[in-house]
């Protein structure tokens, strides 16, 4: 039997955990709302946040936690250079099922250049910097100070979505795309702040993310799926739905890894996906 | 009048006959592999292109059928001793029921959610291949033991026997699905990919027709999974139950046009050989650089002509000057 210490230890760390998630999947229920594709090439852009979080430590010496900017706004670039030279010509002018093949080209593209520019070793960030104790459970000072993080730019991204115009287009945009091209919003410019933004969190994400998992090419798809799994049980769209699915995918993910092992861990998360899909197609949390 | 008829209709199996004699021209193992390959995944494309294709269903886990198909027919081989012929009918059935116990839930779904939940299907399925370790042999895999040239162990020495069984497979798999073309099933397949809710309302049963297809479709993939156990007389979860052998498949059927029986021949045939040269002349120098090169090849065809290489052509020939028309 496990002892009630190391189960409160495995959810408080699933908990954390999902407030990293919860930026990756408010960036793929972003994308997938303004845009209506799937992007299967969204784990791509986290492994690369993830090697520059990597290089940035390595070369620099700048430790995630203080790179994260930078690696948002590299990953934002790239995020805006993807959406101008493959997103608009080619993924969206596709039909639906070409989208789909489309982009897992991408991603196996962009994993392939990763195994020529940095092979396929595994590659991490150690860094420490001591934890808290409360009533005998261990919490790093690493996951807290990242779940802080998370927390505040989703909140800030939340609030400018509602009160800033731009938000409320891209709001517009995702519910009505030719209700919003009528009154007058420029669609290929929201798209491509969807993307950006989108892209730009997966940045966040993957620098945060790094300094508890390893990076390599292959790190993308597992992870991307997972974002998908916390967005659709989120209900696509719904801010507080997302963040509270990332919590409970977290906690999940924790506790079955904890109980049974990490190798059956996905394939619980996933079948809790598919029941929801079934059941509840609009998500956990929407009416 | 007659004459004309009868020798066009002989000229069609021309191709036929060229496929049974080339084993008796080309004597190179190598190429004998290299066409047994290209017809195992034609198969696939073709079986792909039923529920895909035809059906239109966006279906990213058709290597959970082929692993399947290969960990039945190999776990009563090695345990049992059974013959992988019958290994592969029992894998064939096993791999219809689970096509009914996935496709209830999953056909309720639309585009690219029905995509994301039978993904998840496929890596559920890897994940209990790795984790059932006293069956499957877990991340180890399986290997079958070799007992030498015999019909019944379906093991063979040489490639040779490899493709013809595979050769006779294939053209009864085509001709199955010419048939289904141009069958009530394959209309009604086509009514609904084209528009649901239309199909519904004219009084097809979408669901079942779908999981019609679905089942010839899951027959068909665990028949090759057994073939490619035998074939390579090893499986583990990472190469059988993998994503990327299923997206693989996705691309034979897109590349050549899905919904057309020619789609998947010709798909394979191109993008089968192009890898294998890429992999032969690039794939010392730098890993990955062909998987880059067949990346952007898929991306270039996927915006000049999404409909597949096949339509892409027609429609350049159409295009053409009156005295170029063939």
């Amino acid at each position: 039997m496990i002892p009630l210490i190391l189960l409160l230890q495995a959810i408080i760390y699933g908990f954390l955990m999902g407030g990293i998630y919860s930026l990756l999947a408010f960036g793929v229920s972003l994308i997938f709302g303004v845009m209506k594709i799937i992007n299967f090439a969204h784990g791509e852009f986290l492994m690369i946040a993830m090697y520059i979080a990597f290089w940035a430590f390595k070369l620099l010496g700048l430790e995630p936690l203080f790179s994260f900017p930078l690696v948002a706004l590299l990953l934002s670039l790239i995020g805006v250079f993807t959406y101008k030279f493959v997103m608009a010509p080619l993924v969206l002018r596709a039909p639906p099922m070409s989208q789909l093949v489309c982009t897992l080209t991408l991603s196996i593209i962009i994993q392939n250049i990763a195994l020529i520019c940095w092979t396929a070793d595994y590659r991490s960030v150690l860094v420490y910097h001591g934890s808290l104790q409360i009533a005998g459970i261990n919490i790093t000072i690493l996951h807290l100070t990242s779940f802080v993080i998370a927390m505040i730019i989703l909140l800030t991204l939340h609030l400018l979505m509602k009160r800033t115009y731009i938000g409320l287009a891209l709001s517009a945009t995702a519910q009505n795309r030719e209700a919003a091209m009528l009154i007058g919003i420029k669609i290929d410019t929201m798209y491509a702040l969807a993307f950006m933004i989108g892209v730009g969190l997966a940045g966040v994400g993957g620098a945060l993310l790094m300094q508890f998992y390893s990076v390599f090419p292959t790190v993308g798809p597992n992870l991307c799926l997972l974002t998908y799994v916390i967005s659709v049980l989120g209900g696509l769209g719904s801010f507080f739905g997302v963040v509270a699915s990332s919590f409970i995918i977290g906690v999940v993910e924790a506790v079955t890894g904890l109980l049974l092992s990490p190798e059956y861990a996905r394939a619980i998360c996933l079948m809790i996906f598919i029941m929801v899909l079934y059941f509840r197609p609009m998500g956990i949390f929407k009416k | 009048m007659k004459s004309p008829m009868m020798i066009k209709r002989l000229l069609k199996w021309i191709p036929t006959l060229l496929l049974f004699l080339l084993p008796l021209l080309i004597k190179e193992q190598y190429f004998i592999h290299f066409f047994t390959m290209i017809l195992f995944y034609t198969s696939l494309g073709e079986a792909w292109n039923i529920i895909g294709g035809y059906a239109g269903q966006p279906f990213f886990g058709a290597s959970a059928f082929l692993g399947i198909g290969a960990y039945t027919s190999t776990i009563l081989y090695v345990h049992y001793n059974t013959s992988p012929w019958l290994g592969m009918f029992i894998g064939a059935i096993i791999a219809c029921i689970c096509a009914v116990l996935i496709g209830i839930p999953c056909f309720k779904l639309h585009g690219p959610f029905f995509a994301l939940a039978t993904l998840s299907f496929l890596i559920i399925s890897e994940r209990i291949a790795l984790s059932l370790r006293g069956l499957t042999g877990g991340a180890y895999g399986i290997s079958i033991p070799l007992k030498g040239d015999s019909l019944i162990d379906f093991q063979f020495n040489l490639k040779t026997p490899y493709y013809y069984i595979a050769l006779v497979f294939t053209l009864l798999i085509i001709f199955c699905v010419h048939r289904i073309e141009n069958s009530k099933l394959g209309l009604y397949l086509v009514a609904l990919r084209e528009d649901e809710e239309a199909a519904n309302s004219i009084g097809i049963n979408t669901l079942k027709y779908k999981l019609i297809a679905f089942i010839i479709s899951a027959f068909i993939t665990a028949i090759f999974g057994t073939f490619y156990a035998q074939f390579f007389r090893y499986i583990d979860p990472y190469s059988i139950l993998s994503v990327d052998l299923s997206f693989e498949i996705i691309l034979i059927a897109l590349f050549g046009g899905a919904g057309t029986l020619f789609g998947p021949i010709f798909g394979s045939l191109i993008l089968v050989s192009s890898s294998e040269f890429m992999q032969v002349t690039l794939g010392g120098k730098l890993p990955g650089l062909h998987l880059i090169i067949y990346g952007i090849l898929v991306l270039l065809l996927m915006r000049f002509s999404p409909r597949g290489i096949l339509y892409g052509l027609k429609s350049l020939i159409s295009r053409a000057p009156k005295h170029f028309k063939l």
